[in-house]
């Protein structure tokens, strides 16, 4: 068994030399497919941890009439805490909120001078548990509390919530069939590259027929061979990919991660290259048995 | 070894290529089967190698019924088999030796084993000298030799030939038959499908004669040369 992997190593290795150019059209193609294919997926990647980010930040600030009593307002803190979806409850009084403002438009809170009083509501900020941060299950606990006697509004970022996921959701969708058609022209292009080889071989094929070699000694160089051309195509996008990102995109990356606090962003690292690695091994076996069943009919 | 028992080939448009072929070859036996061009020479090789499947009838062929051998089948009861043809059928990219290594190869044999057994054949027919040189490179007749090596590298029980001489001169057709007449002292059942019957007559222990794909008359004995 072992000699026979050699041979048919050592065969698709010979015709790779012998078809140098062909290889290389068909590796070149596999590896500018690979291209698009990987930069999307680190895209999608750190699309998908910022929307994680935002939403783990989701608060629901549910703000307090300025006439509520106190003792209501502990109250209501009280049952909020208890409730299965919270996870915290933090009160923010009047004066506290004024001060954050304040904080927040450092340089510019000459704005602020000409108040003769604070207009700012006190508030409670909630976080939510995990299970319940979709909008759905916002929505549901905010339609539980918003009939309390202390509370003049509820604000969560409704709008733009949905709006982000919803546009996530297209761009997901989009990366699925972009990613699909990418596949399916890579299975086309190294079949093709496979049939034009066995093509040229099939006298070789029937000689090698008639001195009994099966199907599979036949077929096995032949799938070794794409296999090659899966694993260089993908190999190069890789190498191509990390030395753009080590030479200037990866500051564009990190700026996207500051403005958008994405948290930790993800960049090549060696799971994911494993991953396209082992992709391209699978798209050349695929589209090498996509174009070998030819050889079953050149019978000797 | 090998035994037709009526056999017949129709091929689509139910042209018949063989009809009610009864023959028997024996272990060891030096057959030549001539006829004219289209007679059905060939066809009888390719049933015999399991190239074509019989239309009607049954061929045995060392104890194995082909008529009934499935696909997979197929290539384990050709390594038994060594076959030469007329147009020699080398892998023009591959050396002579690796013309010849190819059926051990598709064996699994270890690089030692191919080298001996390569080696030994190749001086067998005279050609150790030509090992590295590209069939475009050889005469004719080397050419024939290096398929005759590729031919009996795995000793083969039978040895089909189909032609062989049909591209070579007289000098080169006898130094040809002369290398099956050895091959065939050494036990492989030999079976050469030719049109020439002088060679055959010439040769040959039996001469079966084929017309319009039947066989003419009984097999005849001649006194082997």
């Amino acid at each position: 068994m072992l000699n026979v992997l050699t041979y048919c190593f050592r065969t698709a290795a010979q015709s790779i030399r012998m078809n140098i150019l062909l290889n290389l059209v068909t590796i070149v193609t596999i590896t500018i497919t690979f291209i698009i294919f990987i930069s999307f997926i680190l895209i999608m990647l750190n699309l998908s941890l910022v929307k994680q980010n935002w939403i783990d930040q989701l608060h629901v600030i549910v703000y307090l009439k300025d006439d509520a009593p106190q003792r209501d307002i502990e109250a209501l803190r009280q049952s909020l805490v208890q409730m299965a979806e919270v996870h915290s409850v933090h009160f923010i009084s009047k004066e506290k909120a004024l001060t954050i403002l304040r904080t927040s438009l450092q340089g510019q809170d000459g704005i602020l001078e000409g108040l003769t009083m604070n207009p700012l509501p006190a508030s409670l900020e909630i976080s939510l548990n995990e299970s319940c941060l979709t909008p759905e299950g916002v929505e549901t606990f905010v339609n539980k509390i918003i009939k309390s006697a202390c509370i003049a509004d509820i604000e969560y970022g409704q709008k733009w919530l949905e709006r982000f996921l919803a546009f996530f959701g297209i761009l997901k969708i989009t990366g699925f069939t972009l990613g699909g058609l990418l596949f399916i022209f890579t299975l086309f292009i190294i079949s093709n590259t496979i049939k034009l080889m066995v093509y040229n071989r099939r006298s070789e094929i029937e000689i090698m027929r008639l001195v009994g070699a099966t199907s599979h000694f036949i077929r096995l160089p032949f799938c070794i061979e794409a296999m090659i051309q899966g694993i260089l195509g993908a190999l190069f996008a890789l190498l191509f990919t990390y030395t753009v990102l080590q030479l200037g995109f990866k500051s564009l990356f990190l700026s996207f991660q500051f403005y958008l606090d994405a948290g930790s962003i993800v960049l090549l690292d060696f799971p994911i290259s494993l991953y396209v690695l082992l992709l391209g091994a699978i798209l050349g076996l695929a589209g090498s048995l996509a174009s070998l069943s030819s050889i079953d009919e050149m019978q000797a | 070894m090998i035994e037709f028992h009526n056999v017949s080939k129709f091929y689509d448009n139910s042209i018949a290529a063989l009809t009610d072929i009864t023959l028997k070859i024996n272990k060891g036996d030096f057959v030549f089967i001539t006829g004219q061009s289209g007679a059905g020479k060939t066809t009888i090789l390719k049933l015999i190698f399991s190239s074509e499947k019989a239309t009607k009838g049954e061929l045995i062929v060392n104890g194995l019924n082909i008529t009934r051998i499935k696909s997979s089948a197929i290539p384990y009861f050709r390594r038994q088999l060594g076959v030469v043809f007329q147009d020699f059928k080398l892998i023009p990219r591959k050396t002579v030796f690796q013309n010849v290594a190819l059926a051990l190869e598709i064996l699994g044999n270890r690089n030692k084993v191919i080298k001996k057994k390569v080696w030994q054949v190749l001086k067998w027919v005279g050609l150790l000298q030509k090992k590295d040189a590209f069939p475009p490179q050889l005469s004719g007749g080397e050419q024939q030799r290096v398929a005759i090596a590729r031919a009996i590298i795995n000793n083969p029980i039978i040895l089909l030939a189909d032609e062989p001489t049909g591209n070579l001169d007289a000098a080169l057709a006898l130094d040809i038959m002369k290398l099956f007449r050895a091959i065939n002292a050494r036990g492989t059942t030999i079976v050469i499908a030719t049109h020439n019957s002088s060679i055959a007559e010439s040769f040959s222990d039996t001469v079966v004669s084929i017309e319009r794909g039947q066989i003419k008359g009984q097999p005849s004995e001649r006194y082997s040369f």
